[in-house]
Parts: structure tokens; C-alpha cells; sequence
């Protein structure tokens, strides 16, 4: 091997033939040794489109990961996206009539009718003599609600009255349970009510088919061309409205194992068409996950979730009786996965975060009378890419019969219904070892060791970003018109190119604009720290604000 | 380049239509021929006295909207009256509506429910912390609140708009949560009944003016079992002798005009024959309050009067204005974080006879001082404890 030094002469060097290796200058360490025994090779990085793209989703949900607290991964899953993700809103109470086996498939749960018993087996006997002792004061509440003429306020046309006595019958009524229970277990008296909590969780469906508009974009762009009919993700929103809910310091154990076959391999619609076909709309929101309050609380996980079912007959009235059960499993999957959810996110798990140990939530839907009980347990809240299909777990709701708690006018109440919720509410939960592993140890942002004003800034900056304040310029539109004479038929190509779908130096798609870029906030000269600082540093998920 | 003409083309169609519409509409004017004839002695007639359609076109009315509710327009009547709403603010305060209600006022709560107002123990006070810092703070709800304005100290200058917790619903989840603390230290609270966003009507002859109270509470707590009378029939007999306020040269019914459309009908929250009120929990939901804690206190009085008398006229027996068994009735008054509390015994309805109803009060008490978020971390400064105690006291008395 012929070593050559670079001497004096620079221009030397271009008509030397530099094969072989140089020597390294004489300041660095050199190798005792450049060979090993066995090569080592580096790792074949697969070059393609498909590879590159996947490599880079890999590395966002990676950084999510490892973000120390909970706020600073939603605001992560925020940035890339200024003016919101294009997501479709799954609404518990807006079932669709068609829609059930997309729900399914887009929380990926398996429907179980009839609920656990074995669940319930060590809290049944207890329940039983709870319920004895509360029927009589069961009777009274169900006789003011029901039977004498309460004089309330107009709460406006249409279910919201029903809503309303539904609402004033589960206040009385948790209060009940709650002092019935009181003798028994100590959870409940800690617990704290929710009075129709604003609960909502985002997440990042996959396995979507592409869209028309998408298909001819890949297909006239020569290096996604091959990529024309690969399965897309699409972002979802969902939201739940529970009446009340009821908080506690410990989360529920598990139904069955994470890893039992109901777990693993049961069974899960599949899902072939977009999620517009069934009726759901999409809109411009930001990637929101709340659970009814801001991180900070301390009794974080769930005990039972009540709902009212005035939405039914509305749904009923369109569609049929027959079709009860439509509204009545889209409302409890979509509730209980979006509670469920947004619980996870703010343990450190989220939709590009898979969860160690299984979250269990408890609800009731009630008009006062009928009674449905349900339990699910979510075991992958990633559903993103290929997860959608090949995952190797699936969510569960055990969705229990209709039950009726008390018929009109005759005395005697339904003894079964009272002790499946006095069940609900003895159940126990459990203290976990490491039940938040993909948080720092300071978990939220209240102690995060980044500086008072920054903390301030960040926190107040999620917020608005939450609360849905609508932005003073929108999201640029190509009008109609443009669409017509700039876009399809081009017939003012003299016209100066300044809009963001026309080519030139400075253009900018809006989809693509990251919530980090945004021009630096200016400092007025009286509020300056440091009169040479004159911008405020810019948005950054790991450290909450940086000076690029 | 070719130079076009600028046409302005997209006005063309709107133009032609609007012409056809002025033009379609003919006027016929008096061409003073009909007057000339008649004067020459022609008969003149007018051509709809001749002609007549070829055929009935009936004109069918079709509801393209059906209303949901039909609208209950109040009519007029002659008697006016003077109705106190929630939104009422008494000019004089606390003696302007002791006119109102002829009620004597003692400044302090009564001793029975200032002796079971114990000292809150440490778990106690935690849990309070806890339930007002989710109601004020923790509370994920976010919706566009009223603007805020400082006129006195930055006078023109435009906050920015806040997305947050609504009164009304701090209100109200502090209130709940309250009131399942206070259940599990009163034995016996879960015969209690709770009715959520009650309306209470009734009307009262007072002087020579009709007068109707028509009041919002945000819960109305009842029990089984009444209240014991605190004062007995001889004391009650003794209030006779008090003197009332004179807030001359106004009237009692200050600031309240007397209106004509209103209804007769009286109606109390809880319409049960088994069920006695106990507390009633009033939320004062306007973010601005427009007076101050004199009308506040006074207010206190009037919903205490206004539920206590709505419920006797519909259950209890009463005898020229009086009552058999006096109706005693607890209030809780709350804004932000002040509260008002005071317990209330209605004696009579005569509202100017001699027998004198009674009302035990005391200052508001602040809950807290200052709830916010201070660098991200929840914190919540200036908690005071009594209020829970007092609370308590409310609570236990049965």
C-alpha cells in the first residue's frame, strides 16, 4: 500500500492518484491496530422509498418515546402539523348506521356480550349485601326523579331535558353509592366526581386505502410511482361525553392477561374503505388528548364512567328499533377507547407508544330506568401503519345486556342492576411496579428542570393549542376560481406566481408547515432581559424553547 | 399586449335581473282621466268591480319550519307586578330587602350550628384543596369566558381572550364535590335528596303591590325530616317588638320595575310532600358582579325568603299570614370564592303585618385566595379552613 503524506504543494495532490488511504495527521491518536479478525460490516440500510419513509417514522416516534414528560410528547405529536391534523371525529354520541365494523377495526376491539363474571367474583358477595341495605333509598331517589313534579329551569328544545333528569337521578345516585360503600372500601371516599368531563384522544390509524387525489399524485411523481396503492395512515379524533366520572388513585387490574388468545388473536373486523364512506367527517384539529384535567391531579386512573342514552332515540327514530344495538356499541367503543386512550397518554403511552400493562375502564349508560353495564380493556393504543392489522394484541369490551332498573308505576325494584353497579364501584384497583416507563422521573411539566418562564410559556402554549381558539389568519385555500384558471385550465400564466400551490422561489405548502416555524416573537426594548436579546427563543418538544 | 376594455362583466346578469324586477312592478298612476269623465258625467268604474278571475287560486300556507316549542308570549295584565329575579340588586342592600321579606336580621350564625362548625382535621383540609383546585384549575374544559377589562388600572387595553373553566361549572363541581365531603362526616346525609337547576315561583301581596319572586338555585338539598324551629313561639312573638329599617325616601322596591306580562302560577324546586328543604345552594354566576358585598348579603336574605315561602304555600297550614310551624331553611351563597351562609326561619307571610320573620347571618368568607398555575405547578394560596367548618355545621343540623 503506498502511503502518500500531503506535503507542501497543494496542487500536487490533483495528479496524484489518491487510491489509497492516507496517513492520518500526526496530532490524532492512531489505531494500534486498523484490522479486526472478523469483519466488521455496517448494517445493510435498505435504500428504497418505502424504507427511507418507514426509517423516518420510526425516528418521530422514537423521540416521542423518549420524551421525559407528558406535555412535552403531546406537544411533539402537535408539531409537525401548524394548522392541525386533517382527522376524522369519532363521536360517541353521532353513531353512524353502517359504521360499527370500522369502529372496531379503528380501535382494533374485540365485542364480548355479557359481562366478565369471574371479573367480579370477589366483590359479588359484598355487593350483595350492599344492595340490600340501599333499595329502599334507591326507591326514594328513583320516585322524586321519576314520579313528582320537579320544577327546574328550561334547559331548550330537543333531549337536552332528558338529558338534564338523567343527569340529576346519577348525582343523587352516586352520592348513594358512594356513602353505601363507605363502610367497605377506601377508594371511594378519596374519589373524586367529574361532573361531564371533556374527555378526547387522538391516535394514528393505519392500513387506510389512499384516496383518488393521492393515488394520481403518487402516480405522475416518477419516485412514488411504485407506491401508488400502498395502504395510508389517517389521524383520528375521538371524543367521549360522560355525565360523570369517577376518579381514583389506583388504575383496575387486568380482566384477563395480556396475553390470554382473547387478547391476542380474537377476532377484529377488517376494514377495506375510508372512513368518509361510512358517514364520518373529517376536520382540521389539532392532535388533542385531554382526560378531563390537565396533568397535575393525583387521582389519575378511573373508577366507573356514567353516560345517558337520550342520543338513542334520536338515532332510533331515523333508523329503526332494530337498530338500538348499533348506537348502543358505537357509543360504548368509542367512549371507552378515547377514556382509555387519553388515561394512557398521560401514563407516558400514547399513539406511537405501546403500552406495557393493560388499562381497564368501567362504564354504565343510563337513561334512569335502562341500564347497560360494560368493562374494556385496552391493550395496544398503537394502531398506526401496519399495527391496524398485524398487532399482535386487540383491545376487549365485554358489553353486558340490557337491564331494567325499575318498571313505570310498579314498586319493586330490579335488585340485579343495583348490585352491578355497587360491583363496579367495590372494585379495587391495584398499585403498579413502574407504571409509567416511558416517563422521566419528574413526569410532569410542573417539575421539569427547565427554567419558570419556559415552563410557563410551554404549558400556556398547549393550551391554546387544546382549546381550539381559531387562528387569526387560516389555513391558506386555493378558491375556486384559482382552481379553474391557475390550476386546471391555466389560462393566466402571465400573472406573477406568489400563491403557495404555484412554483416558485419561496413556496411553502401549508400542510407542511411545522408548529415550530413561525417568525421569532420580538421583545419590546422596555421588557428585555438583555438588551441584545431581542427575539423570544422558538418552540423545541426537548427543550421547551431553544435559540436556534 | 392587447388592451382590453374593462367590463366589469360580472354584474351584467345581476343588473338585467334587478331592472326586471323594479320594471315587473307596475304602478298605476292617476292620469286624472277617471276625474275628467266623471265630471262630464261618463260612468266610471273601476275594472276589479267588472272582472273577476278565471278561477279560484287558493294560496296554500305551508309551515316550512314547524316549530319545536310554541312560544308562551305572557299577556298583559292590569294589575302590575313586581317580580325579583336572580339579576335583582337591591339599592340599600341587606335593609332594603328586610323591608321586602319583613325579616329581622341577627348578625352571626345560630348557636347550634356554630357549635357543631368543628375544626377540620389535617385529611379534611387536603381533600378541600384537592376539590378546589380541579373545580377552579385542573378542570380540562375549555371554553371561550367573558373578556376581561380593567377599566381603573390599564384602561384601553385589550387582553387576550381566555379559554377556560365558565363560573357556573366551577360553581357547581366545587359544590358537588363539597357536598360528598360533608356526606361522609354526617351520618344519616344519604336520606338527603339532591335536585339540580330548580326554578321557584310565588307571589306575595305586600302593601298594596303584587310582588313575585322567581329564583334560580343551583342545588336544592332536602331532607326527610324538617328543620327544628330555632326560635319558639314566644320568642317569635317577642321579634314583634323590633323595630325595621327606614330606607326613606326609597321604596323597598327599589331598582325592581313592576311589570305587566308575568304568571300567577307558584312553584317550589322540589314538588314532594315527604321532602323538607334543608340547604339551598345559590350560584352567583355573573363574572362581573355589579354590587357589592352589602347586596350580596342581601340577596342572601331574599332567596332564603323566596324558597322558605314557596315551599309553606305549598305545604304548610297557615292562618291570617302566619304560620303554624315555622319553616326554618339554610342558604348557601356563593360567588367565586366567597360564600355567604345563613340560616332563615319564615314565622309569617303577611309581609307587613307586625309578626317579623328572622334571619342569622355573618360576613362572607373567602374559601381561597389565589388559584393558578405559577410556573405549570397548580398552586393555591390563602385557603381558609372555616368555611368547610361552617359548612359542616350547616350540614349536621337535621
Amino acid at each position: 500500500m503506498i502511503k502518500i503524506r500531503p506535503v507542501a504543494a497543494p496542487s500536487l495532490l490533483r495528479f496524484i492518484k489518491l487510491e489509497q488511504v492516507c496517513t492520518r495527521p500526526c496530532h490524532h491518536a492512531v489505531a494500534p491496530n486498523e484490522y479486526t479478525d472478523v469483519p466488521k460490516y455496517p448494517p445493510i440500510v435498505d435504500m428504497s422509498r418505502r424504507a427511507k419513509k418507514k426509517r423516518l417514522k420510526t425516528a418521530w416516534h422514537d423521540k416521542i418515546t423518549k420524551l421525559p414528560t407528558v406535555e412535552q410528547k403531546l406537544m411533539e405529536l402537535n408539531l409537525p402539523k401548524y394548522y392541525g391534523y386533517w382527522s376524522g371525529h369519532l363521536i360517541d354520541v353521532c353513531p353512524k348506521l353502517l359504521g360499527l365494523n370500522f369502529i372496531q377495526y379503528a380501535t382494533r376491539t374485540h365485542v364480548v356480550n355479557g359481562l366478565p363474571e369471574e371479573y367480579y367474583s370477589d366483590v359479588k358477595n359484598e355487593a350483595e349485601r350492599l344492595t340490600t341495605a340501599v333499595t329502599d333509598k334507591v326507591e326514594h331517589l328513583i320516585h322524586l326523579n321519576y314520579n313528582c313534579p320537579l320544577s327546574r329551569r328550561s334547559f331548550g328544545p330537543g333531549r337536552a331535558s332528558e338529558r338534564h333528569s338523567t343527569q340529576n337521578f346519577l348525582l343523587g345516585l352516586h352520592r348513594l353509592m358512594a356513602s353505601t360503600v363507605d363502610s367497605t372500601v377506601q377508594h371511594i371516599k378519596e374519589s373524586v366526581v367529574d361532573m361531564q368531563p371533556r374527555v378526547e384522544a387522538f391516535w394514528i390509524l393505519g392500513g387506510l386505502p389512499p384516496d383518488e387525489m393521492l393515488r394520481k399524485t403518487r402516480k405522475n411523481y416518477e419516485p412514488s410511482k411504485e407506491l401508488e396503492n400502498d395502504l395510508i395512515d389517517r389521524t383520528m379524533q375521538g371524543v367521549s361525553t360522560p355525565r360523570l366520572g369517577v376518579r381514583v388513585t389506583d388504575g383496575l387490574p387486568e380482566v384477563v392477561s395480556r396475553d390470554d388468545p382473547l387478547a391476542t388473536s380474537a377476532f377484529v373486523p377488517d376494514n377495506k374503505l375510508d372512513p368518509r364512506a361510512f358517514g364520518f367527517r373529517f376536520q382540521h384539529k389539532p392532535a388533542t388528548t385531554v382526560t378531563g384535567f390537565w396533568p397535575g391531579e393525583k387521582k389519575e386512573h378511573s373508577q366507573l364512567w356514567l353516560h345517558s342514552r337520550e342520543f338513542i332515540t334520536k338515532f332510533v327514530e331515523e333508523y329503526g328499533e332494530h337498530n338500538t344495538d348499533v348506537a348502543l356499541h358505537h357509543m360504548m367503543i368509542i367512549s371507552s377507547f378515547t377514556q382509555a386512550l387519553a388515561h394512557a397518554a398521560y401514563l407516558g403511552f400514547g399513539p406511537v407508544t405501546e403500552l406495557t400493562y393493560p388499562l381497564v375502564q368501567q362504564s354504565a349508560i343510563t337513561d334512569g330506568q335502562r341500564w347497560n353495564f360494560s368493562v374494556y380493556q385496552l391493550n395496544t393504543c398503537t394502531l398506526h401503519s401496519d399495527l391496524a392489522t398485524n398487532n399482535p394484541h386487540n383491545n376487549i369490551l365485554w358489553l353486558g345486556e340490557e337491564q331494567v332498573l325499575f318498571e313505570n308505576g310498579v314498586k319493586g325494584l330490579n335488585a340485579e342492576v343495583l348490585t352491578a353497579l355497587i360491583s363496579m364501584y367495590l372494585k379495587k384497583g391495584i398499585e403498579r411496579d413502574n407504571p409509567t416507563p416511558h416517563l422521566g422521573s419528574y413526569k410532569h411539566l410542573a417539575d421539569h428542570p427547565a427554567s419558570e418562564e419556559y415552563r410557563e410559556m410551554f404549558q400556556s402554549h398547549l393550551h391554546d393549542l387544546f382549546s381550539g381558539r381559531g387562528r387569526h389568519f387560516m389555513k391558506p385555500e386555493m378558491y375556486l376560481w384559482e382552481k379553474i384558471y391557475k390550476k386546471d385550465f391555466n389560462t393566466r400564466f402571465f400573472e406573477a406566481r406568489r400563491r403557495f400551490f404555484e412554483n416558485h422561489y419561496k413556496q411553502k405548502d401549508p400542510g407542511q408547515r411545522r408548529l415550530d416555524e413561525y417568525s421569532p416573537i420580538y421583545i419590546p426594548k422596555a421588557k428585555r432581559k438583555d438588551r441584545r436579546v431581542k427575539y423570544k427563543p422558538m418552540l423545541d418538544s426537548e427543550e421547551l424553547y431553544k435559540y436556534h | 399586449m392587447r388592451v382590453t376594455e374593462l367590463r366589469f362583466a360580472q354584474n351584467i346578469g345581476s343588473h338585467f335581473k334587478a331592472l326586471w324586477l323594479i320594471q315587473g312592478k307596475k304602478r298605476v298612476s292617476d292620469t286624472g282621466a277617471a276625474a275628467i269623465l266623471r265630471a262630464k258625467g261618463v260612468p266610471v268604474v273601476h275594472p276589479q268591480e267588472v272582472l273577476s278571475p278565471a278561477y279560484d287560486r287558493p294560496f296554500e300556507k305551508v309551515d316550512l319550519l314547524p316549530r319545536l316549542e310554541p312560544v308562551k308570549e305572557l299577556e298583559e295584565k292590569q294589575t302590575l307586578c313586581h317580580v325579583f329575579t336572580n339579576k335583582f340588586s337591591p339599592v340599600m342592600g341587606v335593609s332594603q330587602v328586610q323591608l321586602i321579606t319583613n325579616s329581622v336580621v341577627r348578625s352571626g350564625l345560630p348557636e347550634t350550628v356554630l357549635e357543631r362548625a368543628v375544626e377540620n382535621t389535617a385529611e379534611e383540609d387536603e381533600k378541600v384543596k384537592e376539590a378546589i383546585l380541579h373545580a377552579y384549575l385542573l378542570d380540562s374544559k375549555q371554553i371561550k369566558l367573558t373578556r376581561v377589562l380593567d377599566v381603573i388600572n390599564r384602561p384601553g387595553w385589550i387582553y387576550k381572550r381566555e379559554y377556560g373553566i365558565p363560573v357556573a361549572r366551577r360553581h357547581k363541581t366545587l359544590t358537588y364535590q363539597l357536598l360528598l365531603l360533608l356526606d361522609h362526616l354526617v351520618p344519616g346525609a344519604a336520606e338527603r335528596q339532591l335536585v339540580e337547576d330548580t326554578i321557584t315561583t310565588a307571589n306575595f301581596n305586600h302593601s298594596d303591590r303584587l310582588i313575585q319572586t322567581k329564583h334560580r338555585a343551583a342545588f336544592i338539598l332536602s331532607s326527610p325530616n324538617p328543620l327544628p324551629q330555632l326560635l319558639d313561639n314566644e320568642e317569635v312573638k317577642s321579634l314583634e317588638e323590633e323595630t325595621m329599617p327606614d330606607i326613606y325616601p326609597l321604596s323597598p322596591f327599589i331598582n325592581c320595575r313592576a311589570i305587566g306580562n308575568y304568571s300567577l302560577e307558584d312553584s317550589y324546586g322540589v314538588g314532594s310532600g315527604h321532602l323538607h328543604p334543608h340547604t339551598i345552594f345559590i350560584h352567583h354566576n355573573q363574572s362581573r358582579m355589579p354590587h357589592s358585598e352589602e347586596h350580596f348579603n342581601g340577596m342572601t336574605l331574599l332567596y332564603a325568603f323566596s324558597h322558605a315561602a314557596a315551599y309553606a304555600k305549598q305545604i304548610a297550614k297557615i292562618e291570617n299570614g302566619n304560620l303554624e310551624k315555622p319553616v326554618v331553611v339554610q342558604v348557601v351563597h356563593m360567588h367565586k370564592q366567597h360564600f355567604h351562609m345563613g340560616v332563615f326561619q319564615l314565622n309569617t307571610l303577611n309581609l307587613t303585618g307586625l309578626s317579623k320573620n328572622i334571619f342569622w347571618t355573618q360576613p362572607w368568607e373567602p374559601l381561597f385566595g389565589k388559584c393558578c398555575f405559577q410556573a405549570a405547578k397548580p398552586v393555591l394560596e390563602g385557603y381558609n379552613p372555616k368555611v368547610f367548618s361552617l359548612l359542616k355545621g350547616l350540614h349536621a343540623q337535621c
